[in-house]
């Protein structure tokens, strides 16, 4: 009776084992990485602060007039306004009632993504020296205010770098693997002590050490099932929704920046604002207003490098990788962590910059 | 470096100027302000603020009618339609997922169960 309920728990176990195993994930590490990223970040951000002080000191020496070294601002109404309305207006052509929409706009469709060129409006807007020429005609330098450009970069490559390790953090800790662990777990305890039973009870040759195995094949075979039907669903809904969710990203993406219109030009008005107000300047004046007016460049930038529209074709990539990593793991495991990650980056910046306190604080 | 316009003198714009102004022409007559609000005297800085903050507002009017528009497009439509339809697959394989998940915990009660048996048939072997 014994040696046949032996082969019945072999048979069952090899019955249910699958292609797939589950990954396993190095949570001590992820968490150790997001602890040690926010101290390192932290104590540049210190660091940051003590030398921004010294910059302002150096700049104010002579009394200069400052400019941005671009038409910073512009691009909201030169272009991303001139495609909201070229947008309108091929909705509206779409929308016509009775199949009879009249003469199709003239204007060319944004189509695809819609993508703040983030660098372009960078390079327009440092702030420099305004420096007039022999011919009369003016530029602004930027080198004549140097740390500046640096300090803005480096300062969101800290900050970035911090909202990704607590993202990866996030990853390594989902409780979903450690039920279906816990659950298999179980039944390994269960399958021991009734490995135990039977060697104890019956007196036969079935030794503990042949149970091991059996019930470890059984757990194995278990998580691998689970995994392996998981795999397959997972595959089948992201292969159709790969195309839907691209065309659904890019909807979102044009209209957010169209959305975003009002709020960058209030912001590069008050980048306008604050120029006059160093311009106009007395020298004792001129290292307070220049603080305000880098920070409000700041605040522009800020606003314009959380783009929304890029934190949409993060997620159409992400999943795109993700639909790729589904059909071949090996190839495209790297390709999705890298993807992932891009798209938490932007997600959470759009998220800090856009999302209203009452949302930040339901979670 | 970017190339920047040349500074002009403050615009005299009048509301009634603005009215029939188009977007476009929005546009440029704000950014020329921007550029004389940068260099402007005490005296013309109130003035040339009050031309753009209107125009600042007339613009974003604009923004809202052209988002009115956008949410009308068809195509919204179609794709929430089709993301429907899959939240309710997924839903449907996450059931199954559950479904599985059950087979673990009662394959554990049924091998206590036979463990409980076995305890009872030692009193008896």
């Amino acid at each position: 009776m014994l040696r046949r309920l032996r082969v019945e728990m072999i048979c069952v176990a090899a019955a249910a084992l699958v292609a797939g195993c589950a990954p396993s994930i190095y949570k001590q590490e992820v968490l150790d990485f997001k602890q040690s990223s926010d101290k390192a970040v932290e104590a540049f951000d210190g660091l940051r602060t003590d030398t921004k002080t010294l910059e302002l000191l150096e700049a104010s020496v002579g009394k200069q007039k400052i400019d941005t070294t671009g038409a910073c601002g512009d691009i909201v109404e030169k272009q991303l306004q001139r495609d909201a309305g070229c947008l309108a207006a091929w909705a509206r052509y779409r929308a016509a009632p009775g199949g009879q929409p009249g003469p199709p706009p003239t204007c060319v469709e944004p189509t695809g993504f819609y993508v703040l060129p983030l660098g372009q409006e960078r390079d327009a807007c440092h702030l420099g020296v305004v420096t007039t020429n022999a011919s009369g005609g003016s530029s602004v330098d930027p080198l004549q205010l140097p740390s500046s450009i640096l300090l803005s970069e480096t300062s969101a490559i800290g900050a970035k770098l911090r909202d990704y390790a607590a993202t990866l953090n996030e990853l390594a800790t989902s409780t979903d693997g450690e039920a279906l662990q816990s659950a298999v777990g179980k039944a390994n305890a269960a399958m021991e002590s009734l490995a135990d039973r039977i060697q104890r009870t019956a007196k036969t040759d079935l030794k503990l050490e042949a149970m091991g195995p059996v019930s470890d094949l059984i757990g194995a075979s278990l998580v691998s099932a689970l995994e392996y039907r998981r795999y397959e669903a997972m595959k089948r809904i992201v292969d159709r929704a790969d195309p839907v969710v691209t065309q659904a990203a890019q909807i979102l993406s044009r209209a957010s920046v169209v959305l975003l219109i009002p709020r960058l030009r209030a912001a590069s008005n008050v980048v306008n604002d604050a120029i006059a107000e160093v311009n106009r300047a007395s020298e004792n004046q001129f290292v307070a207003r220049l603080g305000k007016a880098r920070a409000a460049v700041d605040d522009y930038l800020g606003l314009y490098a959380a783009d929304p529209g890029a934190s949409f074709q993060a997620m159409a990539i992400a999943h795109q990788k993700l639909k790729q990593a589904l059909g071949d793991a090996r190839r495209g495991f790297e390709a999705l962590k890298t993807a992932t990650a891009d798209f938490a980056e932007k997600a959470e910046a759009a998220y800090k910059v856009f999302a209203k306190p009452k949302e930040k604080a339901n979670g | 470096m970017a190339k920047k316009e040349e500074p002009t003198r403050p615009l005299d714009v009048a509301a009634s100027d603005l009215a029939r102004l188009t977007e476009d022409e929005l546009g440029n007559a704000l950014a020329k302000i921007r550029a004389a609000i940068k260099d402007a005297d005490e005296e013309d800085l109130p003035r040339l603020r009050d031309v753009r903050d209107r125009l600042t507002k007339r613009l974003d009017r604009f923004v809202l009618a052209d988002l009115g528009s956008i949410d009308r497009d068809p195509r919204i439509k179609d794709v929430v339609n089709q993301l429907a339809e899959l939240t309710l697959n997924i839903q449907t394989a996450a059931r199954e997922m559950r479904t599985v998940k059950k087979t673990i915990d009662r394959a554990t009660e049924i091998l206590g169960y036979v463990d409980q048996f076995l305890r009872i048939l030692a009193r008896f072997v």
